[in-house]
């Protein structure tokens, strides 16, 4: 057998075997030999003085040895009684994805991942376990090699660096972490060493994004042949003469009538992506781990850039019998540099075809249609981009640990702990001073269209974050008895500052440092916050299984936080969850084809804090700048959040029964959850409190001054199912597999009260998270007539426009006709993978999808003419007279002025959001070892991979909107990518 | 050296090291006294520390006057300008910036908050200092003017939210018990009846001036300016004699018209001697000098030695939106970098008297529209806007008219169907400062909230509703014209209590034109059902459809409102919505 380690035990004395098979190694006469190999059981030889030994290495039963990660420790796989779910972290490498969460997006059951299309930095997606169960942040916990980190930290996670990842689901595997497990943990381990020589990859890979859709707008003729309809549909003058209609389907006037595609002109068609990863472990009694990479991300807006260095070392040493010490050092720095001006998508999507980037004469365009226009002139994102300055940022994470175990005596371990993340964050953003553009009629500059003084953005945020932690635990088998007692305490600081400068006036727009602006007081202005958090915790588990038949586990965590008054700051979560595997019962033995059956069960407690804020609990003033009085900004002081001293922790009560289950020598694996989880005490904006309270609801806590209170229920059911099954067929040896979730979602209790409507959702009992509450589209009106018989929608309704249902038969619609639409959270989420390998050659395919999900979009994203902007190809299969379809994609084509009837909300402006997408696509190619030896090379593959290659859409009527987006105007476009890579092993 | 040590040394130096990282954790564990979970806010003050000084009872007065701070309140400053939107004088094109073209279009029903939620958000500010303010250590006069300014805040308020919405529910005090349930509104007259007795107790405690400085600064509310809210108060609900009497008191405390003393050669650089006949120098003089007064005692250099300003939403400039004037974007046509957000109606720029002060006769809308010649305008179109009230010059751009303060050379072109630019044909120029002309959004000249002019034409309304005409209702309005350069009132054809209506009316309408009074007053008058028709720009072309039903007189609470508090649904049924 080829490259099995052989060790000398004790020593860094370690050699691999040659292609036969065979080995030599200079060792003592007594010593012992170790064999290790992947996949094998390794093997301890002595060598009796022999100089010539033979060893044979058995087929580990991976099912048997399996290790999870579980809170504060290991378990054996077979053993795990709660709901766990690993990755398969093969998934997650060499993939041109910017973030470790959307390299998870389809690889775990019930883990929701959404890619939301960003901007370079601004694309790293967000997570969610087992459906939202609040009202607010339901994410999950995110544990790096025992140390909580940020969900940003957790994202810019170097996937290569990392080992495995369990994700914890049930209040069983997740109660240990207490207080913020409520919506589950992501527990992540980094690459250790491994005793033996010392190993180098190189992974490498170049590759080029491109939008996966881009809005369609319609080009010049089509824009302003359909405003004149929308004109004459108001009863008004068309805007465009038949005259003006001519040069613009004849393009003869191009500095009044051009055509332009703005998305084109502005964006780049393909932007590179590239990464650079090395990493070198080994070692002896001390193991080590060292990775640095390199991460370069072009947007497709010109001149932007993002690139992320990050660094990693592990180290592990075994300094005596009774102690090991270990360190963690991780530092990341993104830093984004933008040369450019900054371009807002709404801006974008505003510009009109027929309105000029640059006339004839050289000089910004200044006419839209024939007419002077200061607005779109002065937004023109060429001009933007060209002259309206630059901004940067360098955030840096640093996350240091050590951590040192000691065992007294076999069975007890007594570990500690100390941990501290910082981050920072500087960026800069300059606003150049921009000329005035000039009317092209006249030459005169147009007032409004420069950019004055300029202005120069600084901001800097700093936090940390200090952990200290002592675990002890004890385990003891005796017969066929096993018991562990894990128990541990932790305290927890976190401390965040932010400071925000801007100056105005520079002397010219080169310049950089703060003090070059001017610092008369109307010029400038400071802002900054503190703060801070404190958690006290303390925990325990304890395990027991019988014969390996029998598992029992119960945990207990309790937390106290700084975020609640007095008296309210203390919570308690206890779990427990038992397991049979009924596959080792005698009566299965000869069951040949079933390798392995459990069935598990769980009940536990677990907590919430991440929709409290640090002070809720305070009765504070707010200050600031209040009003002008002596002609000059005068501060103020006035109410703040109206306090709840009694706010305590959100509830989370979570019941889980599962099936694990390995078929026909665990070729095929199976596991199976079905879940009850229920949150009480939700944090709700106090529901009983009048508008004439004179409260602000707001979404921006720094503007809020309405009060939460614990109050509400939400109850997620669930079911997961995932399916694995590995065969070979000779030398062809692939894999399948599949996973499926389903939520079902329901708001239970609203602290006895009705809807809470928020913009157009509501949250409303009986009915689920996210649902969009707003009128109901019942196609358009076909004729006068038939809105004459219609209950009255608005005075300006008329043939062709949207009909909405009138829910309570009134015979008027209004606020109360509003209804549960649709939902914008995936509540049914699935994955599909597939892996292949033919001798060399190895494929890899990752989809993911989801169902039932409706996006709103509305103002320039859907609705034709919004405030000036152009029109979309859709709208081409409208409502016309001609063509009276109630079922039109369109209504009657209206400027948004005159069309506050159409523009309400309703679910005319849904659109479907599933998709089935290919997240991933990889086909690999591996240099055969008889070529690579003779350049002392041990591994080197060449592979060809796209992200998003594919998508199936539901929409199909606008179609020009990825389905990953948010409800919302215009957004950078989602990006799909190609690229090719290498990965290298020496 | 290391070497040398025996190694049973090393390894107890080894173990003395790693038993102090567990024992680190565990001391730092330990030191976890119940202090370390007390952390409080560093950028907040807590009411119980509070109230200690008469900076912190300055400070929290400053916090109740950000009522009058278009940044702090989109109800009011600047933004009373779209209420004009909301009436016959002008047209609000953009839906999304204000209620203003849905209450025009007769679009009006609870998806609206006209304010509602905002003010209330005052409501609370008021109650917190006035119930709290008390335990502050401080001189005890100086207290009790900083109790009356805000009780006449609060007063302002609780008019502006009963003249809008009707029945509204009356706080008189700090709302602090979240288990508090919602309050039934209280009817109009008894709200109007607790505004008025407010203004009333508050006014003998406040200065009729402010010496500026802490604690003095310009811009707070002054005794002139509770009368001035009583006179509007006291207007608005046809109290004629109190509202002439409260009119009095204001007209008796030193305020005058601004009045430019002499013109210069900038004040005549827009030339109007094609439109204007002047009879002579003097008459030139006059004219310009009338335009000048009008249009310049807006704008910022004049707000220190004006004597016309009562109550004022104070801003000031390059300050990024925040605190700046916004009418430089929300007035100005695109060419001038504006967005055209409220525009003036035909039916206001027929409003505005000849040159004599007579009603103008404006020509057939088919005729005018054949004039306007799509732009190439020929010379009857232009007669149009030949010898008018100076104020039509002065607050509207119509094509043609120079406006070389804002850009030199700039005459006004409709730019017809283009972005940004006005649907009727028409500009506003009034409110302007031509001295902000480069950045969006900015602006230090002040928006008068109530100024001088108001008070003579209350005066005058409501003395000539209570006794008929006389001499001080002629010698008030003439102060008005006079100042704008127009001649006076023809006392002799304009001899009764119905023609000094009807011209005290119009007066009011184009005095005040974009400054939020006139959705208000064709309520009062109840003209509105007459006036709210279709509106049409100078090619004919219909611009808005407006349709008026008699419960628009109120608006109706907002959804959000309804939705928290049950006890408005049979008001807001009575109110016909």
């Amino acid at each position: 057998m080829p490259g099995v380690t052989v060790a000398v035990k004790g020593t860094t004395e370690a050699v691999s075997t040659t292609d036969n098979g065979k080995f030599s190694i200079t060792a003592p006469s007594d010593a012992i030999l170790t064999f290790t190999f992947i996949g094998y059981s390794s093997k301890d030889v002595s060598i009796n003085g022999k100089t010539n030994l033979t060893v044979v290495l058995s087929a580990s039963s991976k099912a048997l040895n399996e290790v999870v990660v579980v809170g504060y420790g290991t378990q054996k796989k077979v053993n795990v009684s709660g709901a766990v779910n690993t990755v398969n972290t093969k998934e997650l490498v060499n993939r041109p994805v910017t973030s470790l969460t959307n390299a998870l997006e389809g690889t775990v059951p019930g883990l929701t991942i959404i890619s939301r299309p960003g901007d370079v930095g601004g694309d790293i997606g967000s997570v969610n376990v087992r459906g939202r169960g609040n009202l607010g942040t339901s994410s999950p916990l995110f544990v790096v090699d025992g140390i909580p980190i940020s969900a940003g930290d957790f994202a810019r996670i170097n996937p290569n660096d990392v080992e495995s990842i369990s994700v914890l689901k049930d209040a069983s595997a997740s109660a240990i972490y207490g207080s913020r497990a409520a919506y589950g943990v992501m527990l992540v381990t980094t690459k250790k060493g491994k005793e033996g020589q010392m190993l180098i990859n190189y992974n490498a890979y170049y590759g080029a994004q491109k939008a996966t859709v881009l809005p369609n707008w319609l080009s010049s003729y089509d824009y302003a042949t359909l405003r004149n309809e929308a004109a004459t549909n108001a009863g008004k003058t068309p805007i465009f003469s038949a005259g003006d209609l001519q040069k613009i389907q004849d393009h003869s006037d191009p500095d009044h009538f051009p055509d332009n595609d703005w998305y084109k002109l502005t964006l780049r068609k393909s932007a590179p992506i590239t990464e650079h990863e090395i990493n070198i472990s080994g070692g002896g009694k001390t193991r080590y781990f060292l990775s640095g990479s390199f991460f370069d991300q072009n947007s497709l807006l010109p001149g932007k850039d993002l690139q992320r260095y990050s660094f990693r070392s592990n180290t592990e040493s075994q300094v005596s019998d009774k102690f090991k010490i270990g360190s963690n050092v991780s530092y990341i720095r993104d830093g984004l540099d933008n040369k450019s001006g900054n371009v807002s998508f709404t801006t974008l999507n505003r510009e009109v075809p027929l309105m000029v980037n640059k006339q004839s004469n050289g000089e910004w365009g200044s006419i839209n249609g024939g007419q002077i226009d200061g607005t779109e002139a002065a937004g023109n994102p060429l001009r933007t981009l060209a002259e309206g300055g630059r901004n940067s940022y360098v955030s840096t994470r640093f996350i240091g640990s050590v951590n040192g175990t000691y065992t007294p005596i076999q069975g007890l371990n007594i570990n500690g702990l100390v941990s501290y993340n910082t981050y920072n964050y500087v960026s800069s953003t300059f606003t150049s001073t921009v000329d005035p553009v000039l009317n092209f009629n006249t030459g005169a500059p147009i007032s409004g269209t420069g950019v004055t003084p300029n202005q120069l953005d600084e901001a800097w945020e700093t936090n940390s974050k200090l952990l200290t932690q002592a675990t002890a635990s004890y385990e003891k088998t005796a017969g066929k008895h096993y018991a562990k007692l894990l128990a541990g305490a932790s305290y927890e600081r976190y401390d965040d500052r932010t400071i925000e400068v801007v100056r105005k006036n520079f002397v010219n727009n080169d310049l950089n440092a703060i003090n070059a602006g001017s610092a008369d007081p109307l010029n400038t202005t400071s802002t900054g916050a503190i703060n801070a958090n404190a958690f006290e915790s303390v925990f325990a588990r304890f395990n027991y299984s019988y014969n390996d038949r029998y598992l029992l586990e119960a945990s207990i965590r309790a937390d106290g936080s700084s975020q609640f008054a007095p008296g309210h700051r203390w919570g308690s979560y206890p779990s427990f969850s038992a397991a049979w595997r009924i596959s080792q019962e005698d009566f299965m033995k000869n069951i040949s084809w079933l390798s392995e059956l459990k069935i598990r069960g769980s009940w536990g407690k677990l907590g919430n804090i991440s929709n409290v804020g640090n002070y809720d609990f305070y009765d504070g003033l707010n200050t600031g700048t209040a009003v002008i009085l002596d002609e000059s900004k005068q501060d103020g002081v006035w109410p703040g959040k109206l306090y709840n001293p009694t706010l305590s922790w959100e509830k989370v009560t979570m019941t889980n029964v599962g099936l694990d289950a390995g078929l026909f020598n665990n070729k095929l694996n199976l596991q199976l959850d079905v879940f009850n989880r229920m949150t009480n005490g939700i944090l709700l904006t106090n529901p009983s409190l009048p508008d004439e309270a004179g409260l602000i609801y707001s979404t921006d806590p720094n503007v809020n001054t309405a009060p939460s209170a614990n109050l509400a229920k939400v109850q997620n059911k669930g079911i997961e199912l995932s399916l694995n099954y590995n065969n070979h067929i000779g030398d062809f040896k692939f894999s399948v597999g599949g996973n499926f979730s389903r939520i079902w979602n329901k708001v239970v209790d609203l602290g006895g009260q009705g809807d809470q409507i928020s913009g157009y959702y509501v949250n409303r009992v009986g009915a689920a998270i996210g649902s969009f509450y707003m009128w109901q589209a019942d196609g358009l009106f076909a004729s006068n007539a038939d809105v004459a018989q219609h209950a009255t929608q608005s005075t300006s309704t008329k043939a062709g426009d949207i009909k909405y249902v009138d829910q309570n038969g009134d015979g008027k619609i209004d606020g109360d006709d509003r209804v549960v639409v649709g939902n914008d959270v995936p509540y049914i989420t699935y994955g599909v993978n597939l892996t292949a390998n033919y001798k060399n050659f190895d494929f890899a395919l990752l989809g993911q999808g989801v169902t039932d999900v409706k996006v709103y979009l509305e103002d320039e994203a859907s609705q034709a003419f919004f405030n000036g902007a152009g029109v979309k190809a859709y709208t081409l299969d409208r409502w016309t007279t001609a063509n009276p379809n109630p079922n039109a994609a369109y209504p009657r084509l209206l400027a948004s002025a005159d069309n506050t009837q159409n523009l309400k909300q309703s679910s005319f402006w849904l659109f479907n959001a599933d998709y089935f997408r290919i997240k991933s696509l990889t086909l690999g190619y591996s240099i055969p070892k008889s070529i690579l030896q003779k350049a002392h090379i041990r591994g080197l593959r060449i592979y060809a991979s796209s992200n998003n290659p594919f998508t199936i859409r539901g929409d199909k009527r606008l179609k020009d909107f990825d389905p990953e987006a948010a409800s919302q105007r215009a957004a950078y476009p989602q990006i799909k990518s190609y690229s090719f890579g290498i990965n290298l092993t020496l | 050296m290391i070497a040398s040590l025996p190694l049973k040394k090393i390894t107890l130096m080894k173990k003395i090291l790693y038993i102090s990282i567990i024992s680190f954790t565990l001391y730092t564990l330990n030191s976890c006294k119940k202090s370390s979970l007390d952390l409080l806010p560093q950028a907040q003050v807590s009411n119980s520390t509070f109230w200690t000084s008469t900076n912190d009872a300055r400070l929290a007065l400053n916090g109740c006057y950000a009522y009058l701070n278009t940044n702090n309140n989109t109800s009011t400053g600047y933004y009373y300008a779209y209420d004009d939107g909301g009436s016959d004088n002008a047209y609000a094109q953009y839906p999304w910036e204000s209620n203003a073209t849905s209450i025009a279009a007769g679009d009006i029903d609870a998806t609206l908050d006209q304010g509602y939620n905002n003010r209330y958000s005052f409501i609370r500010r008021y109650n917190y200092f006035l119930d709290n303010v008390d335990k502050t250590p401080m001189d005890a006069n100086l207290k009790k003017r900083f109790i009356a300014e805000a009780r006449v805040l609060r007063a302002f308020t609780y008019f502006e939210l009963a003249r809008i919405f009707g029945p509204v529910p009356l706080l008189k005090n700090s709302y602090t018990d979240p288990a508090t349930t919602a309050v039934s509104p209280t009817p109009q007259a008894d709200v109007i009846a607790f505004v008025l007795s407010e203004l009333q107790s508050a006014v003998t405690d406040l200065p009729a001036s402010y010496a500026g400085g802490v604690n003095n600064e310009t811009g707070r509310i002054t005794s002139g300016a509770a009368w001035a809210m009583m006179a509007r108060v006291q207007l608005h609900f046809g109290k004629w004699a109190d509202a002439a009497a409260s009119a009095q008191k204001v007209m008796g405390a030193g305020y005058q018209l601004f009045r430019k003393s002499a013109i210069t050669a900038d004040d005549m650089k827009d030339d109007y001697t094609n439109l204007v006949s002047f009879a002579n120098d003097d008459d030139k003089q006059k004219f310009y000098k009338g335009l000048a007064s009008y249009e310049q005692q807006f704008w910022a250099a004049n707000e220190q030695s004006s004597k016309e300003i009562i109550l004022a939403s104070q801003n000031v400039s390059n300050s990024s939106y925040a605190n700046g004037n916004g009418l430089r974007t929300l007035f100005p046509p695109s060419d001038l970098g504006g967005w055209s957000s409220i525009t003036p109606t035909q039916e206001l720029v027929n409003a505005y008297w000849d040159r004599n002060g007579n009603t103008f006769t404006p020509p057939n809308a088919a005729t005018r529209a054949t004039n306007y010649n799509n732009g190439t305008v020929n010379s009857a179109y232009l007669a149009e806007f030949k010898n008018r009230d100076t104020r039509l010059y002065a607050s509207i751009l119509f094509p043609t008219s120079p406006w070389n303060g804002f850009t030199s050379g700039y005459n006004f072109t409709w730019g017809k169907g283009g972005n940004n630019n006005s649907k009727t044909g028409y500009n506003f120029r009034k409110l302007v400062d031509p001295a902000y002309t480069s950045a969006d959004w900015d602006g230090a000249q002040d928006f008068p909230i109530i100024r001088y002019a108001e008070i003579l034409l209350t005066y005058a309304e409501a003395k000539n509703e209570a006794s008929g005409p006389d001499a001080t209702i002629y010698a008030a309005l003439n102060d008005i014209r006079d100042r704008a350069g127009m001649p006076p009132i023809a006392q002799a054809t304009i001899n009764t209590q119905d023609k000094l209506r009807e011209v005290i009316h119009n007066e009011r309408r184009i005095e005040l034109a974009a400054e939020g009074q006139r959705l208000f007053d064709i309520r009062r008058w109840n003209i509105a059902s007459n006036v709210m028709q279709n509106i049409y720009d100078i090619t004919n072309n219909i611009v808005q459809e407006r349709k008026w039903q008699s419960k628009f007189v109120l608006m109706p609470y907002p959804q959000s409102a309804l939705d928290h508090n049950a006890n408005l649904k049979s008001a807001q049924t009575a109110k016909g919505y």
